[in-house]
């Protein structure tokens, strides 16, 4: 029992073990977080609402300020007067205390200049526990500042406010006020600790942590004011904490490890199959089944979530009038300002490239859809003007459901290894052999995650990637099917790449003759042997960047050593790397002063395995050496043999650093090995998709080869 | 006598031989210590006439050398480190114990070898840049903790010495991991030196992976910050030259004391199949 | 070998180094980078380059103890990280932007740059102190989307030593392509008889940007003046007849060393130059830092001249290079990376760069003093070059990056496969055209 458990420890154990503590600590990080995240959140959500209401505001200001003085008149304000100093800007959300704050005169000259420049700004004020909105207008080389106060007092529902054309608050606005007695200090603590920020903080104010977000004037240049939330309750618009689901997981995943371990030991070897059956189904799908059903709520929650952000921020667009003054980038930014992800041009890309049919399809006000091979969430709106806009944003379930996915890919892999072990431990002949196996697998486990993660998955993917097109600027990955593979059939670039690293893999059979040569050459016990194999060794462990700077430099057409050497015997000068004819032949040379000493120390190991009893049998015969070469040596050294070209073909087709530093592929794409080729598809044009499916015909042939070889050649090798 | 002629001639071939090899370190470190100019003579200066050292302060201090030397010892401590554990473990399982599965398992292992690293190099960077991790330690070290090559070896080496000890150790009632911990892996010293090296080579010299997933000066390891170092310095040859050269060195230092563990241990693992 | 070891095992010890460094990475990774304003540059430039950028960031920090400014300087695929770092949110406050390889224009063109126009006056910025062509490279109907930098002409640079031993008179300022072919024919020489040619009369690049004014002079150009269209003026008598002047070089009458392959300048032509080895090369400003020092060393003695005209007829004309300094839309230092952007265009640091001199500075005073300064008597003829000069279609074409690319391959087909060049042309003509209308299968990251 004891020696059972080491192996079940490390398989099943330990990785629920650590799934759960990491979930429970992630859970807790973010449960610390969660509020004062929220108090960002909201604060920046405001200040987006302020900036629209202020460029709005602003532009129409600027447009006809007759209208508005025409309007206030009309809506009996009480003074239109000129305004002098700048006051604070506060706001304040439903169970937050309002924090007033100045600028002081400095940052009433700052705005003064501000708006002689021709940038009015118009700011939401909280004085005497009421909303205020102040408007800077300029004119004529004066300034005019209509400051206009909601006779409501604070409102209840900063949605609400905020929601409400500017024109209708002027309506239900009486009073005109000023003020400027405002304590200075707090607000310049805040405004300096803002300075240079974009984003909502969490910032020290006197005793007090509160988050904050800097509010920029009206062209985003000197931060004016901010938006203080001091510990405010949760926003209902904020969907369940996201680790909720992830937490519900671990602890089943880790409760169905627990549950399995322990009928399992029970059962020991007498086990009784159908109450065991039944044990195991009740320990693996009764967590998973409250998992999915969290899961379904917190995906629930989230669409919710997404679904009233469109509405609130649908109803701030429908109250515009006339839409097409809008920029979209503006309203992309109000109805993305809750979702990180979403970002002015992923939104503005994807309503403007939203085909019509597709538009035609939104038939509902609310709803799901697929632009594009990307999904949406999209609220239609009617403005006043009776145009129809779409809002369109990333689903937040959809976030849920890749960290779900995630998540449910790791309670399975757990569960299917809880399966196996119970099932092990059910068949198993002997303990022995249980124990053993247990043993085996935990020992391979770390190897075979790993490789499972980094290897067999990233391989998958790029065989998917190869069906779609993948460019890291496009938000879009439409799946293009084949369309990959055919372009590439018909691509002489890749062709090119193709052939060339066809011919530079011919340094291998190169190289496996020199390195046998000097293999065999130093395959004796004389002084200095050591130091000379060393020497020979010498390049293949050096950095091979250095190595291909030197040999360029070697190669050098003018100065370099090579064309020296050969001018002595008469020969050259060649061009080398400079010309298309001779390149490759350049780097297929490099790459045999490279290799042929790792080769050789292989064809020493191989030569020193062959026992000499056979050599001796063989000089009895009265055979030669080179009869001797021929029948004892080169069919004994079968599998070295074997193995170097195995591996040095694959490791030829793969060469990259000596193209990437000495010619880029050049001259005339003579050296464009498909590596290199791939690469520059990839990381230079951006076609990732269209890479992966060059590097999968890679693979492809890669693999070909190795079977090729392996049937022809090898039918020692397996593994025994 | 004849013997000793042969042996002459031998010498004589091997050394030949062996000089053409050191041709291109003599040749880098000339230049490395030579005038901009003189460099371009012809024919060739074989030795400078007047050594300038101060290449190599000046291109050292052109680029932040000790921090592309630093990255690339904390990568290759970690990779090593991680090959060495995968490589034992895996390899001792695959050689000593039984179970169902075993070569199917290991002919899997083994396939990993023929997987060329581009495949797997979009979606490993998707995949490190969704977690955050582009140019981070994290990034370099994540994706390489394991070496196949490693395995085989071990599997290899364990397969060569006998299982006597061992299992003597079961019937004293040690367990598996006690066998492993206390018997096998002693004796295996000699094989985790070589893959040691093999490994911390590989990792020093890997550069595809580095090129990609670093995007800062502070994040790049030797062999990318030399290439880009290479491609600002491309007008002055002895400048590249000098850096080079100690992108070499200490690659060489650790060679030149171990390099029988290189050779031993290939013939160790004994590529016997 | 016994199995004595216990307690502390190596691989306990190992394996809890390895799960806890990464964990403390992580974390450290995390740490607060929420305090700090840091400004981060992006740009390309050499040691000596970086080392002058560092003094002018030096008074910008001075300015703003609060700020940190990382200077990243990328060699390689410049274009591509920074796009790639705009689109995925993290960009660089300032980037530095050119007119060339690493065009301001597809930027522009995707609105991913802040438009400076309306901050000019807060920040004291007067455009009209800038040379107006340089300016115009980043201006659009309404905006100016970066400040700029310097710009650079191509010119003629002459290596006196090789003109004296030789025998030949340096050419006058208003020479022809007939005279730069003879006075190259006569410096192609073997000096010492050993059947090698020793001395050659100049180089030839395969990098486009050096053969963009040969083209202009000849009356031909790449692209139709919408820059929309390769065909019919990319293989028109005009261009070819230049590109045919250069290739001769090579082919017919052998005047110059072998071809550089890179893509990247390898600078082999300066040591080449600077050794006497070539008598003449086109290249930019940029030559002369080095070639200053080396004339004060009294190593060489270094003319420069216009590129040559056409023929007697034709007005000279040669290319402009200019980059600028520009802000990401994204940053989320608007105020400061824009003020940065400014000082980084300042007199103040066109003065510092002046004073080593890689380009000549935008702003007119500044580059008025310098030459007044020259002691060197060359810069006269970069005067002369920037009032003949042209921009390149960097500035206006968007694609111009993958429609450069396109170009070296007619130098190498031409040199090294033999192909007729009006095949070429026409081929690479209907290439461009495709890129332009966006429909090319390979290459572009729309």
């Amino acid at each position: 029992m004891n020696r059972l458990r080491i192996p079940f420890v490390l398989l099943v154990v330990a990785p629920a073990v650590i799934l759960a503590l990491g979930g429970i600590y992630s859970a807790y990080r973010s449960w610390a977080a969660l509020g004062p995240e929220l108090d960002r959140h909201a604060a920046a959500r405001a200040v987006e609402y302020m900036r629209f209401y202020r460029d709005d505001l602003g532009e129409r200001l600027r447009a006809s300020p007759e209208r508005l003085a025409a309007q206030a008149a009309e809506l009996g304000l009480e003074r239109f007067t000129v305004y002098g100093a700048r006051d604070q800007v506060v706001v304040t959300f439903p169970d937050a205390t309002p924090l007033p704050l100045a600028l002081g005169d400095e940052g009433g000259e700052a705005l003064l200049a501000a708006a002689r420049r021709g940038n009015a700004v118009v700011d939401l004020v909280m004085i005497d526990d009421r909303a205020t909105w102040l408007a800077y207008l300029p004119d004529e080389g004066s300034l005019t500042a209509a400051t206009v106060r909601a006779e409501t007092g604070p409102t209840d529902a900063f949605g609400e406010a905020v929601a409400y054309d500017m024109a209708l608050y002027l309506g239900t606005a009486r009073a005109l006020a000023s003020r400027d007695d405002w304590p200075s200090e707090l607000s310049r603590t805040l405004i300096d600790s803002l300075a240079g920020f974009d984003r909502a903080l969490s910032v020290e104010i006197g005793e007090e942590r509160v988050a904050a977000a800097p509010f920029k004037d009206f062209d985003e240049w000197d931060v004016t004011g901010a938006v203080v939330i001091r510990r405010a309750g949760m926003d209902p618009l904020m969907p369940a904490p996201p680790f909720v689901g992830m937490l519900a997981l671990a602890l089943a995943a880790g409760l169905a490890a627990f549950f399995v371990a322990r009928v399992t030991f029970e059962a020991g070897g007498r086990a009784e199959p159908r109450r065991l059956r039944r044990k195991f189904a009740l320990a693996l799908v009764t967590p998973a089944l409250a998992a999915a059903v969290l899961a379904a709520g917190d995906a629930r929650v989230s669409a919710r979530g997404t679904d009233s952000l469109l509405a609130l921020s649908g109803r701030v667009v429908s109250d515009l009038g006339n839409l097409d003054a809008i920029p979209i980038d503006r309203l992309a930014r109000l109805a993305g300002a809750d979702a990180a992800r979403l970002t002015a041009d992923t939104l503005a890309a994807a309503t403007i490239d939203a085909p019509a049919e597709a538009l035609a399809e939104l038939h509902s006000e609310t709803g799901r859809i697929r632009i594009g091979g990307r999904r949406f969430a999209y609220r239609a709106v009617a403005s006043e003007a009776g145009q129809q806009i779409f809002l369109l944003t990333d689903p937040l379930e959809d976030s849920r459901k890749t960290a779900l996915f995630w998540l449910a890919g790791l309670y399975g892999l757990l569960a299917v290894g809880a399966l196996i072990y119970a099932s092990l431990a059910l068949s198993a002949g002997s303990r022995m052999e249980l124990r053993e196996t247990m043993a085996a697998w935990s020992f391979i486990a770390p190897s075979l995650v790993l490789l499972l993660v980094f290897s067999a998955a990233p391989l998958l993917f790029a065989f998917y990637l190869s069906f779609h097109g993948w460019n890291l600027l496009e938000p879009a990955k439409p799946f293009v099917g084949l369309g990959h593979y055919i372009e590439l059939a018909g691509d002489g670039l890749f062709w090119n790449a193709a052939k060339n690293t066809a011919i530079y893999s011919l340094y291998v059979p190169l190289t496996m003759a020199c390195a046998l040569g000097v293999a065999i050459l130093l395959n004796r016990s004389i002084k200095g042997v050591a130091l000379l194999r060393a020497i020979f060794f010498l390049p293949y462990i050096t950095s091979f960047v250095a190595i291909s700077i030197v040999w360029q430099w070697m190669y050098d057409p003018n100065f370099g050593i090579f064309n020296w050497i050969l001018g002595l015997f008469g020969l050259g000068p060649f061009p080398w790397l400079n010309s298309p004819s001779t390149a490759l032949l350049a780097l297929i040379i490099m790459a045999v002063w490279i290799h042929i000493g790792f080769q050789m120390v292989i064809f020493l190991a191989g030569l020193q395995a062959i026992p000499n009893e056979l050599y001796e049998a063989a000089m009895i015969d009265g055979a030669g050496a080179w009869r001797r070469f021929w029948r004892i040596t080169l069919p004994m050294l079968r599998p070295t043999t074997f193995f170097v070209l195995v591996t040095s073909i694959i490791g030829s087709f793969q060469v990259f650093t000596f193209v990437y530093v000495m010619t880029e592929g050049g001259p005339l794409h003579a050296t464009d090995v498909i590596v290199y080729h791939i690469y520059q598809n990839a990381w230079q044009f951006l076609r990732m998709g269209y890479a992966s499916a060059m590097s999968w015909v890679l693979f492809a042939v890669i693999f070909a080869i190795t079977l090729i070889q392996f049937r022809l050649l090898g039918r020692r090798m397996t593994p025994s | 006598m004849n013997r000793r002629a042969g042996n002459t001639l031998v010498y004589i071939l091997a050394a030949a031989l062996g000089i053409t090899m050191l041709v291109p370190f003599v040749w880098m470190l000339s230049t490395s210590l030579m005038d901009e100019f003189e460099v371009f003579q012809f024919p060739p200066r074989l030795w400078p006439a007047d050594p300038a050292w101060s290449n190599y302060s000046n291109a050292l201090t052109a680029a932040p050398f000790a921090r592309f030397f630093l990255n690339s010892a904390i990568m290759s401590l970690f990779i090593v480190t991680g090959h060495l554990f995968t490589a034992a473990t895996a390899g001792y399982a695959f050689a000593r114990l039984r179970f169902p599965g075993r070569d199917k398992v290991f002919i899997l292992f083994l396939a990993n070898l023929m997987v060329p690293v581009i495949v797997l190099l979009i979606p490993r960077f998707l995949l490190v840049n969704a977690l955050g991790w582009v140019d981070t330690y994290m990034g370099l070290i994540i994706t390489e903790l394991v070496g196949v090559w490693g395995i085989f070896l071990m599997r290899q080496y364990f397969l060569s010495i006998p299982r006597e000890l061992e299992d003597a150790a079961r019937i004293d009632g040690a367990g598996e991991w006690q066998v492993f911990w206390k018997v096998a892996l002693p004796l295996s010293r000699p094989a985790l030196a070589t893959v040691a090296l093999f490994s911390f080579v590989e990792t020093w010299k890997s550069f595809l992976w580095p090129l990609i997933v670093t995007r800062s000066m502070a994040m790049r390891p030797v062999e990318v910050g030399i290439a880009a170092f290479h491609s600002l310095y491309l007008s002055n040859w002895p400048y590249q030259m000098a850096a080079a050269v100690v992108a070499v060195v200490p690659i060489l230092l650790l060679f030149l004391f171990t390099q029988r563990y290189f050779v031993r241990g290939i013939q160790l693992a004994g590529l016997k199949y | 070998m016994t199995p004595r070891r216990g307690g502390r095992s190596p691989f306990a010890v190992a394996l809890s180094i390895s799960i806890a460094i990464p964990i403390a990475l992580v974390s450290a990774c995390r740490g607060n980078e929420r305090d700090v304003t840091v400004l981060r540059v992006m740009a390309w430039a050499g040691p000596e380059e970086r080392a002058i950028e560092g003094q002018i960031l030096n008074i910008f920090r001075a300015r703003h103890p609060e700020v940190r400014i990382e200077y990243e300087s990328i060699s390689s695929n410049y274009r591509e990280r920074l796009l790639t770092s705009i689109v995925a949110g993290s960009p660089p406050d300032v980037a530095l932007l050119d007119n060339g390889s690493y065009g301001a224009a597809p930027f522009i063109g995707r609105d991913l740059l802040v438009n400076v126009a309306a901050y000019l006056e807060r920040i004291g910025v007067d455009t009209s102190a800038y040379y107006p062509e340089v300016l115009e490279i980043f201006r659009r109907p309404g905006g100016l989307y970066a400040f700029p930098k310097d710009f650079n002409p191509i010119v003629v640079y002459c290596n006196l030593d090789l003109f004296d031993e030789v025998g030949v008179a340096l050419p006058e300022r208003d020479w022809t392509w007939s005279d730069f072919l003879s006075v190259a024919q006569r410096l192609t020489r073997d000096v010492n008889g050993d059947g090698r040619t020793d001395t050659y009369g100049t180089l030839v690049r395969r990098v486009f940007y050096l053969w963009q004014p040969w083209v202009w002079a000849a009356g031909g150009d790449v692209l139709s003046s919408d820059g929309r269209r390769a065909s019919g003026y990319l293989d028109s008598p005009e261009t070819e007849s230049a590109i045919r002047f250069l290739t001769d070089l090579v082919t017919v009458h052998r005047v110059v060393p072998s071809v550089d392959v890179q893509r990247q300048p390898t600078g082999m032509e300066r040591n080449y130059f600077l050794t006497g080895r070539i008598g003449m090369v086109t290249s930019g400003h940029w030559w002369l830092p080095q070639i200053r020092r080396y004339i004060d060393e009294g190593r060489v003695n270094v003319a420069v001249l216009p590129l040559p005209r056409y023929d007697e007829e034709s007005e000279p004309v040669t290319v402009l290079y200019a980059a600028g300094w520009a802000v990401p839309h994204n940053t989320r230092h608007k105020k400061l990376a824009v003020e940065l952007a400014a000082h980084l265009s300042s007199a103040e640091a066109q003065r510092m760069r002046a004073e080593y001199g890689l380009a000549l500075p935008s702003l007119r005073a500044v580059h008025e003093a310098v030459a007044a300064d020259d002691r060197y008597d060359l810069e006269e003829t970069f005067l002369f070059a920037a009032r003949h000069g042209r921009m390149s279609w960097g500035s206006t074409v968007e694609e111009w990056a993958q429609v450069e690319v396109q170009m070296p391959d007619i130098f190498d087909r031409v040199i090294f496969s033999g192909e007729p060049l009006d095949e070429v042309t026409a081929d690479i003509a209907a290439r461009i055209d495709a890129i332009l209308a966006g429909t090319s299968g390979s290459g572009t990251p729309r």
